[in-house]
């Protein structure tokens, strides 16, 4: 009788080395060569279809424009967040992102979840 | 005997399954956090679950690697898996008021039903695997 199974850990193994191979890059600090392709900010979280990212905080504080790189509803701290590739979204939490994970679609005004409800 | 084999089988999944969820975590753990924060609980609860759920997860699965502690960690992945599916759900049912983003690896790229069906058909294999563990302990695969 074997006390111990070999393949399971090799099962282990083969676990971690995906975690590994599949752990987000990390970008590189250098924040001016990466502001095309990067941005920071911190999502609170994503709509029933992950089409949009609702934003927990003062957008123009950011030097963002209201109605162009986002737009709220009431309460006014519950906003979209369209990304644009020519500003740098920084929010001091220093939490990197892809522009590709980012939704870049317009400002669709009707289709906002209440909160509320 | 074709059974044992397939049941037997299964332990050795989930093990890949708790080794990639856990050391994805803390891998990331930056991120992690920050996927916890974002979360329906207490944001002072997030930083204790960080740690302590990569934890929890590669426990169980260094518990299924041994004959002798098997059962335990087959009782273990099985309330894990519970636990989250039933947090899915209540995600799922709009229990909470509102909905957090999904976890890292793989799992980030799934939507929450995905992640529901996935973690209920992992749930019936901890399930098959616990019931076949408990008949025929020590089983060969």
């Amino acid at each position: 009788m074997r006390k111990f199974k070999f393949h399971l850990l090799l099962f282990a193994l083969l676990g971690a080395g995906a975690a590994y191979t599949n752990k987000p890059d990390k970008p590189a600090p250098n924040k001016v060569t990466n502001k095309v392709t990067y941005h920071t900010y911190a999502f609170a979280f994503y709509n029933m279809n992950f089409t949009k990212i609702y934003y927990l905080m003062d957008l123009t504080e950011e030097g963002m424009v209201i109605g162009i790189d986002y737009d709220c509803q009431q309460p006014i701290s519950v906003c979209t967040f369209i990304a644009d590739i020519t500003r740098e979204h920084t929010d001091g939490t220093g939490n990197w992102f892809y522009v590709s994970d980012i939704p870049q679609s317009g400002i669709n005004y009707g289709t906002f979840i209440d909160f509320d409800d | 005997m074709q059974i044992h084999r397939l049941a037997g089988w299964i332990p050795a999944l989930l093990v890949l399954l708790f080794v990639y969820t856990g050391c994805s975590k803390l891998f990331d753990l930056d991120g992690w956090t920050h996927t916890l924060y974002n979360q329906p609980f207490p944001r002072s609860l997030a930083p204790f679950f960080a740690i302590a759920l990569p934890c929890i997860e590669l426990a169980t699965a260094a518990t299924l690697l041994a004959d002798r502690t098997r059962l335990i960690g087959l009782y273990s992945a099985l309330t894990l898996l519970t636990i989250f599916s039933l947090y899915i759900a209540a995600i799922l049912l709009n229990v909470f008021r509102k909905v957090p983003c999904s976890c890292g690896g793989i799992f980030r790229h799934l939507t929450w039903g995905q992640h529901l069906w996935l973690n209920l058909a992992l749930l019936i294999l901890a399930a098959t695997a616990l019931r076949h563990h408990s008949t025929y302990p020590y089983a060969k695969v």
